[in-house]
């Protein structure tokens, strides 16, 4: 059936005003910033170096924060490790800011409201 | 149904108010993203300049190839506040883009959208759920049209040859060249991948999302 149009308007609000779920979303953002890196390290391995020339020393760099981390099969399991970390921080920070930001802005209209429908009488 | 008649006209009423008001939280939330964004990215190029080491270590480098698209950046005071404005400015438009292009649909399925939850009081609340492909269009179109802007903006300062750092794009890009045809190519291939793995992204964050909202639902019908 379909929707009512107060449902709908509904719906548009509470999607306004969802929340994101942040366990789920720095989940997925370790998953996915992780699987990056370990896609990109893999890809590099397999492509290889002519012999005599180190296999992506740009990306070994990262090494400088990622220690433990070398663009071999091991050290792509090792970055991706780590990148998973900061992906999670990434994704904890992004949710929990939105969450907080709206619940700001809810918190203000909910205000405002009240304040309207107050009466001095 | 007479076209003309007035439970016609009652619909598209409301179609139109559902509209607008589609439109006017569209307003306020991408201004929000695009704060959030515009924030974070300029913190980050502020702290990648104060933090920055000479040379290719500890982001120096990082420094070097950012401050050649944005005037003025470089390590130091005056480098790390054009980083944060350009940051900022840079990271608001994309965020506003950004969330403007994943909501295109947004109106069309609006149901599976949400998880509603009961709040503790009697305020419906929801939880987001995200949809994969517009999100990949969104994040894909951003990072391609972001290749070709930068790739482009080397080639019309000339520098294109000494780009050698651009040219490493090349081993996760092939046939990626640091020049018109070759960005458009390096685009395409990075709208692919980041479409992938947006596509990852939406749908572990809407399984674990869904499952976590079906346990509180479960917990609370038992209490």
């Amino acid at each position: 059936m379909e929707a009512q149009p107060d449902d709908r308007r509904e719906m548009i609000m509470l999607w306004a005003f969802a929340k994101l779920d942040v366990v789920a979303f720095v989940a997925a953002s370790a998953v996915v910033v992780g699987l990056a890196l370990l896609v990109l390290t893999l890809a590099l391995v397999i492509k290889g170096a002519p012999p005599g020339i180190p296999v992506g020393p740009h990306l070994g760099a990262l090494a400088v924060f990622f220690p433990g981390y070398s663009v071999t099969a091991g050290g792509a399991l090792i970055g991706a490790a780590y990148a998973s970390m900061v992906g999670a921080v990434m994704g904890l920070v992004l949710a929990t800011v939105w969450n907080v930001a709206h619940a700001l802005f809810l918190a203000v209209i909910r205000m405002r409201a009240s304040l309207a429908t107050y009466s001095i009488d | 149904m007479d076209p003309a008649s007035p439970v016609n006209d009652a619909a598209e009423r409301d179609g139109a108010t559902a509209r607008e008001l589609l439109q006017a939280t569209l307003r306020v939330n991408s201004l929000l993203f695009g704060v959030i964004l515009g924030t974070f990215a300029g913190a980050a190029l502020l702290a990648l300049s104060l933090f920055a080491g000479p040379g290719g270590w500890h982001g120096g480098l990082a420094v070097a190839l950012i401050g050649t698209i944005l005037p003025g950046y470089g390590r130091g005071w005056p480098g790390a506040l054009y980083g944060l404005i350009w940051g900022f400015l840079v990271g608001a438009a994309l965020g506003g883009v950004i969330y403007r292009i994943n909501s295109l649909h947004v109106l069309r399925m609006i149901d599976r959208l949400v998880i509603a939850q009961r709040g503790a009081d009697s305020f419906a609340q929801a939880v987001l759920r995200l949809h994969g492909p517009s999100l990949g269009l969104a994040i894909g179109a951003a990072g391609a049209l972001g290749l070709i802007a930068t790739t482009n903006t080397l080639v019309l300062r000339g520098t294109a040859a000494e780009s050698v750092h651009a040219r490493l794009l090349a081993e996760v890009l092939p046939g990626y060249t640091v020049s018109t045809s070759g960005s458009i190519i390096g685009a395409m291939e990075l709208f692919a991948i980041l479409y992938a793995f947006c596509i990852a992204f939406a749908g572990i964050y809407n399984a674990l999302a869904g499952r976590r909202q079906i346990g509180h639902a479960a917990g609370g019908a038992a209490k």
